[in-house]
């Protein structure tokens, strides 16, 4: 004989209940871990800023797109692109290499002959969002390239700055 | 009578079975975003849904949901109920990795670490399983609450 489904469920806690506690209980294990970790509050940092504040903190000098533009015309700087390939080949700045920071270590052996302590390097990311520059930048000055700039506003600002991508 | 009774111990396997997979599941899945909600805040930006603005107290506060959810999914009472959340989250998260894989939009998956490499159309098939296994312990649970009821 076939039970009544439906009715069975009613021996339970309503949806509304356990939602509702489940809700408050993940509110509580966050207030919690931030009191316990206030380094996690970082994360509640507006990213854009995040960014230009860890590059500050690292040293690393942030140029903007006019500068980018100098940059590419008076040439002389190698400019990394720290986005997957993927996103490189779908569109990069002028003269941009691809450096992909996930790969760094593959990327850094490929473009070793164009590299050397005194070589002006400028890096970018897709935009102020994106940290993978800023980490770039600090690899490559870790691995003994004494200028490193970043181009902080990304690929975004530079399209945004309805300029032209290769 | 005897056969009534190997069906509801067989129901309830299941429904302890699927519970237990699926809190495993979404524990396991916390751990590191608690660990390094940062890493966390920048798959969710990958995924261009949620507004930049909040990110990351999504990054903060979803990891506390799966682990709540996990655990309310072992209260027997709280169960279907939790099965539920935890199902349509399965789908969510499975519908969100599947709308940016169509549009060509490379993601991490983020499921288990931030350094698990792009989601792929395995992750998505993943979900729906697992959401799968949630609603079949939910019917099995519904089930064997009647079955009970006749015993």
């Amino acid at each position: 004989m076939q039970g009544d489904v439906s009715g069975a469920i009613c021996h339970d806690w309503s949806l509304v209940r356990v939602w509702s506690g489940i809700f408050c209980a993940s509110l509580l294990g966050m207030a919690v871990s931030l009191f316990i970790n206030p380094h996690g509050r970082e994360v509640l940092r507006p990213r854009d800023e995040k960014v230009v504040g860890e590059a500050s903190k690292a040293g690393v000098a942030i140029v903007s797109v006019e500068d980018v533009q100098k940059i590419i015309g008076e040439g002389g700087w190698v400019i990394f692109d720290a986005r997957l390939l993927k996103e490189y080949d779908a569109g990069h700045l002028p003269s941009a290499l691809s450096f992909p920071y996930a790969q760094r270590d593959e990327a850094f052996k490929e473009w070793a002959s164009i590299l050397n302590s005194e070589q002006k390097v400028l890096v970018y990311c897709s935009s102020k969002l994106c940290d993978d520059g800023l980490h770039l930048a600090v690899f490559l000055r870790d691995m003994g390239i004494k200028q490193v700039d970043l181009f902080v506003d990304g690929l975004d600002g530079w399209k945004k700055a309805g300029l032209l991508v290769e | 009578m005897n056969h009534l009774k190997n069906k509801t111990k067989l129901l309830l396997a299941l429904e302890w079975a699927g519970a237990a997979l699926l809190c495993l599941v979404f524990l396991a899945a916390s751990i590191y975003k608690v660990a390094d909600p940062d890493a966390f805040s920048k798959v969710i930006l990958g995924y261009q849904v949620v507004p930049a603005a909040f990110v990351g107290w999504v990054a903060l506060f979803m990891p506390w949901v799966e682990i709540s959810m996990g655990l309310a999914i072992l209260i027997p009472k709280a169960r279907n109920a939790a099965l539920l959340m935890a199902a349509g989250l399965l789908i969510l998260f499975a519908s969100l990795t599947g709308w940016n894989l169509l549009h060509g939009v490379e993601v991490p998956c983020g499921c288990f670490s931030n350094a698990g490499g792009a989601a792929t159309w395995w992750s998505v098939a993943r979900n729906v399983m697992l959401a799968s296994v949630g609603m079949l312990a939910i019917y099995g649970r519904a089930r064997r609450m009647a079955q009970k009821s006749i015993l």
